[in-house]
């Protein structure tokens, strides 16, 4: 086997969610169409090649389970677009701005944790400013609706000082 | 912390069908249109080259991962994350001053405040954030017939290894969704505890 390219694209959260979330319907699906031979050949040989593939099948639904509570559960391409345009101004790296999508940090300390050198490159507003772009643009995940639902009362704001 | 890769470890794309598979059936022979690939010649099978895309678990250094304790031991910190649980957390890696309570298998953070010094227990089954610091990749491959026969001909099994592994850490990314409040890692935040390792420029 040779490897043609090690790293073609970093991908998020939410297109591995989607792309598991895909491959589990058509492998429904493969399961259920029994129409003409033909159809059925090609059925069985894509059940049969999924089937190879599929030695992995417990990772896979381990994958989607895990993916499934963070954030990226209500994304959308149109969400994931509008958020990576609204990041340009911010000037992050690839890298960075990945981490902002798939974590949907809520306080500065997170931001901190993940942008680099956050100190020397942003002020205090512009952590404000980034905050306020992540929460209003990217959904809030199944886990964080969840804490919210439970804190409603005793939520404190983050005092940035 | 995905990437994909052309040929590669990791889960596997359904692949993309570069040569054409015909049912099965005779054998197929067509070196005239095989388009410079040679077609495998058995009753019922086709061959051919076929290129296809892993999607890869494969986080970059530094990444900012959640997961949850897997449980302790005197290495370290085991986490996992439900599809893969390779992850250690160092002694040295975690908020110091750490110890390991031998009695409880649990290592503990003695965080000190001006009231005197709490104990944090890295519980199993506890969420951690953590920040892959280092990864290694083992080859497992199946040895040769020859180192086959000379592993089983002796009592012990070869040890099992895990192909990939992370080290990581949460000297400064730690934080617990349960008991931990937001106060303790800020404290961490601001600046490394002295021993982490710096993290490498990203451009």
């Amino acid at each position: 086997m040779e490897v043609k390219d090690a790293n073609s694209a970093l991908l998020s959260n939410y297109e591995v969610f989607q792309l598991l979330t895909d491959l589990k319907e058509q492998r429904k699906e493969s399961g259920k169409n029994k129409h003409s031979s033909g159809q059925q050949n090609l059925n069985t040989i894509t059940y049969e090649v999924s089937l190879c593939y599929w030695r992995g099948y417990p990772t896979t639904t381990e994958t989607l389970k895990y993916i499934s509570k963070t954030p990226c559960r209500h994304q959308t391409p149109e969400i994931v677009r509008e958020f990576l345009t609204a990041m340009k101004s911010h000037k992050l790296t690839k890298a960075e701005k990945l981490q902002l999508l798939n974590h949907r940090p809520m306080t500065a300390v997170e931001i901190q944790l993940m942008v680099e050198e956050s100190e020397e490159r942003l002020t205090e507003e512009q952590i404000e400013a980034l905050l306020h772009t992540v929460t209003s643009i990217l959904p809030a995940g199944p886990e964080a609706e969840q804490k919210k639902n439970m804190n409603d009362m005793t939520v404190d704001e983050e005092d940035p000082a | 912390m995905t990437r994909s890769s052309q040929g590669g470890r990791g889960y596997h794309l359904p692949p993309l069908l570069s040569s054409g598979i015909l049912p099965g059936g005779a054998a197929q022979q067509q070196p005239g249109r095989s388009r410079g690939r040679r077609a495998l010649l058995a009753l019922g099978s086709v061959g051919g080259v076929v290129h296809f895309r892993y999607v890869v678990f494969h986080p970059f250094l530094d990444e900012i991962l959640i997961g949850r304790i897997k449980g302790c031991s005197p290495e370290g910190v085991h986490v996992s994350l439900g599809f893969f649980d390779d992850i250690l957390i160092p002694p040295e890696s975690l908020q110091q001053p750490a110890k390991f309570d031998e009695a409880e298998q649990v290592w503990v953070w003695e965080y000190e405040t001006e009231e005197g010094a709490h104990d944090l227990y890295m519980d199993t089954g506890e969420e951690i954030r953590f920040r892959v610091v280092d990864e290694s990749f083992v080859d497992t491959s199946p040895t040769g017939p020859s180192s086959a026969e000379a592993t089983s001909s002796s009592e012990e099994l070869p040890k099992k290894e895990a192909p990939y592994t992370l080290v990581v850490s949460c000297a400064d990314a730690a934080w617990r969704g349960t008991g931990w409040r937001e106060p303790l890692p800020r404290v961490l935040a601001w600046g490394s505890p002295p021993g982490t390792p710096v993290p490498v420029g990203v451009s």
